[in-house]
C-alpha cells in the first residue's frame, strides 16, 4: 500500500549557502497540508539563528506581516513565551541563537497550512529543538502566520548573519 | 507512488516495567517518528502515576544510562498550573507519557541523527495521558531532549518512574525517508 507522506522537495545542504528555497518550482499544489523536517542543521557563525519567509511564485515574501508566537523550552533554566507582530520574516531558533561546536546543531518539524489557498492565510506549526552556542538545550514550541491572503508555494531558509553550512531540509505533502 | 513514512517495527510490553526497542535505527534514516499506544497503568493506586522515562540504546546493545541527557519538558495540567521540568547531564530524559488510572496514554516523538556516529541524537515529542481521575489529574506534555555524546544509537528504552510499578504499552518505530 503507498504511504500518507510524500515527499516532493529535499535541500541537502553540505556547504554554506546564505539562503535556499524549499519548493519553489518544485512545489506540488495537491495537497492541503505539507510537513518540513530539518535535520542536522549547522550555520558557520556562532549566535545566528535560522530565519524564514513564505514565497509566493517562487519569490520569498518580505512585508512585515508575519507574527509568531512561541514556547521556548530550556533544559537548564526557566522557560520562555516568545512572540512577536509585523516581523518580516519567521524564526526557526529563538532568538537565542545556534552555534558551531560539536553538537550544537538545529532539528525541527513545520506542519503547514492553506498555501495553496490565495483568499486566506498560511499558517505554520513549529516544533524545533536545538543547543545554543553555550551548548544549552533550547526548543521552541508554536507557530506563525502570515497575514496576507495570498497562496504560498515554498520556505526561504536564510540566516540573520553568514551561511548555513550543513543540514538536511525535506518537505513533504500529507495525502489526502 | 511510495510513501515516506515507512514502518519499521514495534514492541509490545506486558506487565513490563521497562521495554526496549533495539536495532530500530540503522542508516536507512535520518529521521524517525516514534509512536506510543495502547498504554495500561497495572497498579492498584488510582492516585500515582508512572512517568515513562526515555533512554537509548548504543551500538553493542547496552541501555545508556551515563549522566549524557539534557532534557525540558512542558507539563500541562488541566486541574492546576503548568511544570517547567528541566535537567542537564541526567541518566534519562523525560517521557511523554504519563499515566495512571486514566488508563491508556499515548505519545508522538520525532528521534534525529540516531544512526550518526559523529553527530549528537535529538528527540522532541508530545503527549497526552493522566492519573487520579477523581482529581481530573489529566497531563498534556511538550518534550525536547538530547543525548549529548557523539555515537552510534541503534534502539531506543523506556522505563517506569517506578520500578516497581508495571505497565503495558507499545511503541512503534517509523522511518522519515
Amino acid at each position: 500500500m503507498a504511504g500518507s507522506l510524500i515527499k516532493i522537495d529535499e535541500e541537502i545542504v553540505t556547504s554554506s549557502v546564505a539562503s535556499f528555497t524549499l519548493g519553489g518550482s518544485d512545489w506540488d499544489s495537491s495537497y492541503d497540508v505539507y510537513m518540513v523536517a530539518m535535520n542536522n542543521v549547522q550555520l558557520d557563525t556562532d549566535t545566528k539563528n535560522i530565519q524564514y519567509q513564505f514565497t509566493a511564485s517562487n519569490t520569498p515574501q518580505t512585508t512585515a506581516n508575519y507574527d509568531y508566537a512561541s514556547k521556548n523550552l530550556r533544559a537548564n533554566t526557566g522557560f520562555a513565551n516568545e512572540s512577536n507582530t509585523n516581523l518580516t520574516f519567521l524564526y526557526i531558533n529563538s532568538s537565542t541563537g545556534t552555534g558551531t561546536a560539536t553538537g550544537e546543531t538545529t532539528q525541527a518539524i513545520l506542519y503547514l497550512f492553506n498555501f495553496n489557498n490565495s483568499s486566506e492565510y498560511s499558517f505554520v506549526t513549529k516544533e524545533e529543538l536545538a543547543r545554543d552556542y553555550n551548548g544549552a538545550l533550547r526548543g521552541g514550541q508554536g507557530g506563525g502566520v502570515y497575514t496576507v491572503a495570498e497562496a504560498h508555494n515554498g520556505i526561504h531558509f536564510f540566516t540573520n548573519a553568514g551561511n548555513i553550512a550543513s543540514g538536511t531540509f525535506t518537505l513533504y505533502g500529507l495525502k489526502k | 507512488m511510495a510513501g515516506s513514512l515507512e514502518f519499521i517495527k514495534s514492541a509490545s510490553g506486558t506487565s513490563v516495567s521497562s521495554l526496549s526497542v533495539t536495532d530500530c535505527f540503522s542508516a536507512n534514516y535520518d529521521v524517525y517518528k516514534i509512536v506510543g499506544h495502547t498504554a495500561e497503568y497495572l497498579p492498584v493506586d488510582a492516585t500515582d502515576a508512572i512517568d515513562l522515562r526515555i533512554q537509548f540504546i548504543d551500538s553493542g546493545g547496552s541501555i545508556i544510562s551515563d549522566s549524557e541527557y539534557d532534557t525540558a519538558r512542558l507539563t500541562m495540567k488541566a486541574e492546576a498550573g503548568f511544570d517547567n521540568d528541566k535537567q542537564t547531564s541526567t541518566t534519562y530524559m523525560y517521557g511523554l507519557m504519563l499515566f495512571g488510572d486514566y488508563d491508556n496514554a499515548g505519545m508522538v516523538n520525532y528521534v534525529y541523527n540516531p544512526n550518526d556516529s559523529s553527530s549528537y541524537t535529538f528527540m522532541q515529542g508530545q503527549g497526552a495521558g493522566g492519573y487520579n481521575t477523581a482529581n481530573n489529574r489529566f497531563r498534556g506534555a511538550k518534550q525536547i531532549g538530547v543525548h549529548k555524546s557523539a555515537e552510534q544509537i541503534t534502539g531506543i528504552h523506556f522505563i517506569s518512574s517506578n520500578v516497581s510499578y508495571s505497565f503495558n504499552v507499545t511503541i512503534s518505530v517509523y522511518g522519515v525517508k
